[in-house]
């Protein structure tokens, strides 16, 4: 396996870096790996990244989504029952990896499947994978020391969850292996609950500036494409993922099994998002 | 491996268990938490209402009841058993659910959010939510609920509302996985109260504290009779009643503890619930600890003819000391189990929870290893009331 390169730049610091001289705002979106398929989850991925997403965050499943409310639970179920785990969602980044090395890969879930590979085998093989940073649902920077020696080695980031409640030596913990960008909560709750107002995420992306130098991207009751523009006017990045997942499986629905079509869909609705956030840069 | 020799001595570890792995929006309400928790244990005016509660309340102390009639065989240590199943509303979840709740009512917390397997844990919340006039939320399994109809009402009839849970294991996992969820959204006004010593610190240190008051009345009792036990035994689910009664007698190197686990039907590869013998060290409800889950770290569904016993995590607090060696383990299956409530209550008058029974059956084989003027305790967190569909069917 391929030694971590020092001088190799992070693709989301690169990212970062492209947007800023393009005068753009990130526009991210959460998948579960295996959901519903390997194939259709490598297919999504594709589209995603054709249709104007610029970080992808992948789901490895897990049994017990404690923080994700039920769209995003339903999701973890599905996928596990196509077989997803952790060990199938690198094999996923990988695979996606053959024909794309520009878009940011981040893993996003729970700690237990972290565990039991073990951190250093964990990070050696999500670096070879091709994956870019860990977003840990239920992994605290006070408890991840270990983690995030093992991160740092292999080049990824662990990107903080930061929320207006939160202190700073609770997410602006400044240390090899923690990067890429702040991932502000600007509501408390499960995912896929209800949005906060304009004002409340415009004082909690301030609330991160203020903290720390790291890029802020806003998650947790984006909904909208009106709410993306708001948030892309203070943020420099938006995370949308419930909401697309719901929106995608109603395009499911309708179309009965139709592939071709469901992915022109999909990038219809990737489309409509990203105009909002790219309207907010000339206004 | 070198993570698992490793001793660590930060607050809320126990050896390499326990820790806070929770939503980062979690940590300032758990510091909160552990802040307010230090200042009542050390006020002598909280500890006065906690006694006085408890005692009038829930009904304590609880006896310790000889059960001479009820080995199959004569010869071997005598029974004892610990009878918090004389309590009222609970049996010993009353213990914690008393002190959680006097602490969320000092916090200025007007609410409280708990789940529950058996529904013990939902009653004893209920009943002191009801008593404090606080607004109580239940989360039950759907399961579990099904298979305890009369709790479900008891815990109505204190005015909680109960959500039942659809999802996964449909059994107390989940219904665990939903309270944290509910209170992730409310921990400005509500306490989650924990049914046992698991999930981030401070609970595992916080139930433990509340629980003691078991071991320590045994302990007491025990001496006043002029006996010191060879063996002390407890089934373990969450584990509240198992470290509650240990904790006294854990420094007394002589005095064996046995954890008795549930081994389900008993066949090989069918589910069980033996997680301090067979699990695997993971993170699960936001702890480090020794949790039923599967090569990939995907948690698995726990099971028990005892709701209460049916739970793939683990204390942080009994995964330490059964990884040091201090505590043993041992299995009973439901028939086994089973097989003791009913023997028990043929023999002594006394009916004893499920839960209990698995404690029992394991001891009834100890005590055969042993001399007569030897004794064993048995812990016996809660009545059989709510067993009795399952243990008495018509033909």
């Amino acid at each position: 396996m391929a030694k971590h390169n020092p001088k190799r730049i992070n693709r989301i610091d690169a990212m970062f870096a492209r947007l800023r001289t393009e005068n753009r705002k990130a526009f991210v979106t959460f998948t579960v790996a295996s959901d519903p398929s390997f194939e259709e989850s490598l297919a999504r991925l594709k589209t995603f990244a054709a249709s104007g997403i610029d970080l992808i965050e992948i789901g490895h499943p897990f049994s017990d989504p404690i923080l994700d409310g039920a769209t995003i639970q339903k999701a973890n179920r599905r996928a596990l029952a196509a077989g997803g785990n952790l060990r199938v969602t690198l094999d996923l980044c990988r695979a996606f990896r053959e024909t794309d090395d520009r878009t940011p890969l981040i893993l996003m879930g729970y700690s237990n499947p972290l565990v039991t590979m073990g951190y250093e085998r964990f990070a050696e093989a999500a670096a070879a994978a091709g994956i870019d940073g860990l977003i840990a649902a239920d992994f605290p920077l006070r408890e991840a020391d270990d983690l995030v020696k093992a991160l740092a080695k292999h080049g990824l980031y662990m990107i903080p969850l930061a929320a207006p409640t939160l202190e700073a030596r609770d997410f602006a913990v400044e240390k090899p292996g923690i990067g890429g960008f702040l991932y502000c909560i600007p509501v408390v709750g499960p995912t896929g609950g209800p949005s906060a107002s304009k004002e409340v995420i415009a004082e909690a992306v301030e609330r991160c500036r203020r903290q720390s130098s790291l890029p802020v991207m806003v998650g947790f009751g984006v909904k909208t494409p009106e709410l993306a523009a708001d948030v892309a006017k203070v943020a420099d990045g938006v995370i949308v993922a419930t909401a697309l997942i719901d929106r995608f499986l109603e395009i499911e629905r309708d179309l009965e099994g139709d592939i071709k079509s469901f992915q022109a869909r999909v990038a219809d609705t990737l489309t409509d998002y990203r105009h909002a956030i790219d309207a907010v840069k000339s206004a | 491996m070198a993570r698992a020799l490793k001793v660590e001595s930060r607050p809320g570890r126990y050896g390499s268990f326990g820790g806070q792995f929770v939503a980062p929006v979690l940590l300032p309400v758990l510091d909160r938490l552990e802040a307010g928790f230090h200042s009542a244990w050390g006020d002598p005016a909280f500890h006065a209402e906690l006694t006085h509660l408890l005692n009038r309340f829930v009904g304590r102390p609880t006896p310790l009841f000889d059960i001479p009639a009820f080995p199959s065989r004569p010869g071997g240590a005598r029974i004892v058993l610990k009878r918090d199943d004389l309590t009222f509303n609970g049996g010993n979840y009353a213990n914690s659910a008393v002190g959680q709740c006097l602490l969320a009512r000092r916090m200025g917390l007007s609410a409280v959010v708990t789940d529950t397997g058996s529904g013990q844990n939902g009653i004893a919340t209920a009943a002191v939510a009801a008593r404090f006039g606080m607004r109580c939320t239940i989360y039950m399994g759907a399961r579990d609920a099904a298979a305890q109809p009369q709790a479900v009402k008891k815990m109505r009839l204190f005015g909680a509302k109960l959500e039942i849970v659809e999802d996964a294991d449909r059994a107390l996992s989940s219904a665990t996985s939903a309270a944290i969820r509910h209170w992730m959204g409310h921990s400005d006004t509500d306490a989650y109260v924990a049914g046992a010593p698991i999930g981030p610190h401070p609970y595992p240190e916080m139930v433990a504290a509340f629980q003691q008051v078991i071991g320590k009345e045994t302990r007491l009792q025990l001496v006043e009779g002029g006996v010191l036990p060879s063996a002390v035994l407890s089934a373990v689910g969450g584990g509240s009643s198992t470290v509650g009664l240990f904790s006294s007698f854990v420094s007394d190197p002589s005095i064996r503890l046995i954890a008795v686990e549930a081994a389900g039907s008993g066949e090989s590869g069918a589910p069980n619930s033996a997680r301090l013998s067979q699990g695997r060290r993971g993170i699960f409800h936001g702890a480090e600890t020794l949790v039923l889950a599967d090569a990939e770290g995907q948690i698995l569904a726990a099971n028990s003819i005892a709701p209460g016993l049916a739970y793939p995590g683990s204390a942080p607090q009994l995964a330490d000391l059964v990884s040091r060696g201090r505590v043993e383990t041992m299995t009973a299956t439901d028939a086994e189990a089973q097989r003791a409530v009913r023997r028990l209550a043929e023999t002594e008058g006394v009916l004893i929870c499920l839960e209990a029974g698995h404690a029992l059956a394991a001891a009834e084989h100890v005590a055969r290893t042993m001399e007569p003027h030897e004794a064993v305790v048995v812990m016996t967190p809660s009545s059989g009331d709510k067993d009795i569909d399952i243990l008495w069917q018509d033909a």
